[in-house]
């Protein structure tokens, strides 16, 4: 399969590397009032977090709403800047990036899942998949063909010209989980993956997201609120009011 | 994502909805089509009138009596006592103006013309034969007024169709006693009918010997003199020697006015020129009005598609590529508008030549490059504040909106 030759070639040395996938030293998040819009004081979303995640983690990160879990994930995901500290992704520094380079870099190196599938309604699911390699100025022929490739790993094949308003929410969040995966990345974000999911649904979708750890080398990261996602994950990281307070193996982690 | 592909993109997502999107190209339509059509009018009237121009007939240089003065503002030089224009002056250009073709002298006066019981109130012209060279007319029947009785003053006169309607009926004129003013005319010839030109009734005309005119009215002078160069491009060299002419045998004083032809039309064109683009300016105001509606349609389209931006810029959109996905969408709108535009001016343009008989609107390949161009330059315009509004979203703020 072509992907292995792709993954060999951006993936250098994932999962063996020197440096760490994930490297936060001193990160800072705070909501200056003026940016929140209100006449209220700062906001601390995240304190001096430091955070380093191998390649190859399976990661759950769990706290109450305004435990700043969100705020480390966007981070995480950069799609926001720490206000001060240092990101480390693949040991180059992301945290004073512009726009246009994060942009670039959430194409190629991570993909997203959300509680909400956010799928485009008007485009058929190979179309919603092949989405990144649009920006990624792939030809249209090379990304439905990608795209297929990895919609048949999510066992859609049959599904590809549906659109989302004919797809099942699990069905849904596959075509999700296969547009995280056409670029390859090495880290999949979740966040609350299966909170619009019936349980035996949310199993399936687990055991994609632990495949893909076992399998293709993906370093998951999970946002949630539930124990049984944060069960599947070998590491569990919990956050209250901004700070890490535990990191611990989980007993699926300790038995691996 | 290649042009193409970003066009069909844009396509895609204006014919979500299609009735929304063809009322805001409505005015983009109405606009560039409002632009087309009234510069064609503006066009097609200066091609009228032009041809009204030179339907009278071509390289005509006009000579009247009296001097404009601009130059100076304390009126006409001392000393220069305005002369009247002659026969004499009128002898003299033919016989020394070796680049016209003909020159011919003008009186222009109105009067009645009676026949038994009936009478007509019409324009009288005096002149001689080379009128016939200088302005387009034909004689239908019988003959102009000859060399011989312009200089002897013999009453005879050519009439107009309209007149000899009038006076005659179905009767043929020539030979027969009118009663001009108060003498008495033979008619020896009848004008083939030739409509209206420049607003002047061309049929209801009688012509008589210039020497006959000024006896009937007492009168010494000419109304003026008209001349023909050889050729077009002999106009300037005529026009000067004409001058030189006069001039001497005015003792030296320039005390007429020399008008060319070309001269009248072109001021008569700037005029047209100017009309047109007035015209053309109010309704471009119409294409700034139908940009608004593609900038406030394309508002609510950032905003029912904010969630959508957000999830293009986390999958890897800069903000430049949704910049120009936006742009994209105003363009096309623009443009389709303008092209939908442009058939139906072009469609009205040709429909109102068909109406009328004498009249064409004419759209130039330049209007309509213009117009399309235009809308362009406005799809562009009003598209880039909307398109600035989605690149700028926060992709988690865009992500989370309901």
């Amino acid at each position: 399969m072509n992907g292995e030759g792709e993954r060999a070639k951006n993936g250098s040395g994932r999962g063996s590397g020197e440096k760490p996938l994930i490297e936060m030293r001193k990160v800072w998040r705070v909501y200056r009032s003026a940016e929140v819009g209100s006449g209220e004081a700062d906001v601390i979303a995240l304190k001096d977090i430091d955070l380093t995640i191998g390649h190859g983690e399976l990661v759950a990160i769990m706290g109450a709403s305004g435990s700043g879990k969100s705020t480390l994930l966007n981070i995480l995901g950069c799609l926001d800047r720490p206000t001060s500290g240092s990101y480390l992704l693949e040991g180059d520094e992301v945290a004073s990036l512009g726009s246009a380079d994060l942009a670039r870099i959430r194409n190629r190196k991570i993909g997203f899942v959300f509680q909400s599938f956010h799928l485009l309604p008007r485009y058929s699911a190979l179309d919603n998949v092949a989405l990144p390699l649009v920006y990624a100025k792939v030809r249209r022929s090379e990304r439905r063909r990608r795209a297929k490739v990895e919609l048949q790993r999510v066992d859609l094949e049959s599904r590809i010209h549906h659109r989302p308003n004919q797809l099942s929410g699990g069905q849904s969040q596959r075509v999700a989980i296969a547009r995280a995966l056409v670029q390859n990345p090495g880290i999949l974000l979740a966040d609350e993956p299966t909170g619009n999911l019936d349980s035996k649904t949310s199993l399936e979708i687990l055991e994609i997201f632990a495949s893909l750890n076992r399998d293709r080398n993906v370093t998951v990261i999970m946002v949630t609120h539930d124990p049984i996602v944060a069960a599947a994950a070998r590491r569990l990281i919990r956050l209250y009011d901004g700070a890490v307070v535990e990191d611990t193996k989980t007993p699926a982690g300790a038995s691996a | 994502m290649s042009f193409l592909e970003s066009v069909l993109s844009a396509l895609d997502a204006l014919r979500v909805n299609k009735f929304r999107t063809a009322l805001t190209m409505l005015g983009m339509v109405i606009g560039v089509a409002a632009v087309i059509i009234l510069v064609s009018l503006g066009e097609g009237t200066k091609v009228y009138i032009t041809r009204q121009f030179t339907d009278l007939g071509t390289n005509l240089i006009i000579i009247q009596p009296g001097r404009t003065e601009t130059k100076s503002p304390l009126g006409p030089p001392p000393g220069g006592a305005t002369r009247k224009l002659t026969l004499d002056d009128t002898r003299a250009l033919r016989k020394q103006g070796t680049l016209l073709a003909a020159v011919t002298p003008l009186m222009v006066g109105s009067g009645t013309i009676q026949r038994v019981g009936r009478q007509r109130d019409v324009t009288i012209i005096g002149t001689d034969d080379h009128f016939t060279t200088i302005i387009n007319i034909e004689v239908g029947s019988g003959r102009f007024i000859s060399a011989n009785e312009a200089f002897t003053g013999r009453r005879v006169c050519a009439i107009g169709h309209t007149i000899r309607e009038q006076l005659f009926g179905d009767e043929s004129p020539l030979g027969k006693i009118v009663r001009i003013a108060r003498s008495e005319y033979r008619v020896v010839g009848l004008l083939s009918k030739k409509g209206t030109t420049l607003g002047m009734d061309m049929d209801d005309i009688v012509f008589i010997p210039v020497r006959a005119y000024q006896k009937l009215f007492d009168v010494s002078g000419l109304f003026g003199i008209r001349a023909k160069a050889r050729s077009q491009e002999d106009m300037d060299a005529a026009m000067e020697q004409c001058r030189k002419i006069l001039v001497r045998r005015h003792q030296g004083n320039e005390d007429f006015t020399m008008i060319s032809q070309d001269a009248m039309m072109s001021t008569m064109g700037t005029i047209l020129d100017m009309l047109t683009y007035i015209l053309a300016g109010i309704a471009a105001i119409s294409l700034i009005v139908g940009g608004i509606g593609i900038m406030n349609i394309l508002l609510v389209s950032v905003t029912e598609r904010t969630r959508e931006v957000g999830l293009r810029m986390t999958v890897g959109a800069r903000p430049v590529d949704v910049l120009k996905q936006f742009l994209t969408e105003s363009v096309l709108m623009s443009i389709v508008g303008g092209i939908a535009g442009t058939a139906l001016g072009l469609g009205v343009s040709w429909g109102i030549g068909l109406l009328s008989e004498s009249f064409e609107p004419i759209a130039t390949p330049g209007v309509v490059v213009l117009a399309m161009g235009f809308s362009l330059g406005v799809g562009v315009v009003f598209g880039v504040y909307p398109a600035w509004r989605a690149a700028a979203l926060d992709p988690i703020l865009a992500l989370r909106r309901e």
